[in-house]
């Protein structure tokens, strides 16, 4: 299942998956793998992705 | 990786998917060269008829073997694994133990037992003989040797491995 909210959240920070991925300290690939939900990300990644985006976990990882 | 510093890449940046990647490929590996020494030490011995030569093999298996039990030991990895997988399995690891060394006890007193009897019978009588005192004598030794190296073992190792991880939960 695609993660549409990080992308979107990824958007507004105006950052493209290769800056995410720089700042969070993995590739390029790993990021767009997460936003097609094709990776599940570890619970450090998960947050150090929330603060570069200034999201909670919520906002990008809950699933309702 | 404390282990073994000299290939350590704690202060470089690593991308955890690239890792967990990387770290299945390592499995796999092991799996293969287990299956090949594996295979080399049977084509040696059915080919070559000799066991001098399967000393490097049986070293790779045993030593790779007994590190991964030590490393998982030693970091609670091993109780950890026995105890998701009692939670999941029909069978606990402990029975898979017994029933294996059992097995494993009981095809090499066959397979020693119906080697005495092609090789140094003459006759079908004292074949079946040599069959019965081989099988018998080798199911008394090997049996316990193979629960003591599965079930015996294991219940160590599963023993040491909670002691480490209640250590480290205190």
């Amino acid at each position: 299942m695609k993660n549409m909210k990080m992308k979107l959240a990824r958007v507004e920070k105006d950052l493209s998956q290769e800056q995410l991925a720089q700042l969070v300290g993995v590739s390029r690939q790993t990021i767009g793998l997460i936003e097609l939900g094709k990776y599940n990300p570890s619970l450090s990644l998960c947050v150090a992705i929330c603060k570069t985006l200034s999201k909670t976990l919520n906002d990008l990882f809950w699933e309702e | 990786m404390r282990w073994l510093p000299w290939v350590s890449s704690q202060n470089k940046q690593v991308d955890e998917r690239v890792v967990n990647t990387q770290n299945k490929i390592y499995k796999e590996i092991y799996m293969l060269i287990m299956l090949i020494c594996l295979g080399s030490v049977i084509v040696k011995n059915a080919v070559l008829d000799t066991d001098r030569l399967v000393i490097t093999e049986i070293v790779i298996m045993l030593a790779t073997s007994l590190y991964y039990l030590i490393r998982s030991v030693s970091l609670g990895v091993y109780s950890d694994a026995v105890e998701v997988h009692d939670r999941s399995s029909k069978f606990k690891m402990s029975t898979k133990n017994i029933v294996a060394g059992s097995l494993l006890g009981l095809g090499l007193a066959l397979f020693f037992g119906f080697r005495s009897a092609i090789l140094y019978a003459d006759g079908t009588m004292q074949s079946l003989w040599y069959f019965i005192l081989v099988f018998a004598a080798s199911l008394m030794i090997y049996i316990p040797v193979f629960l003591l190296l599965t079930f015996g073992l294991h219940t160590a190792a599963n023993k040491a491995s909670t002691h480490v991880n209640k250590d480290e939960l205190e």
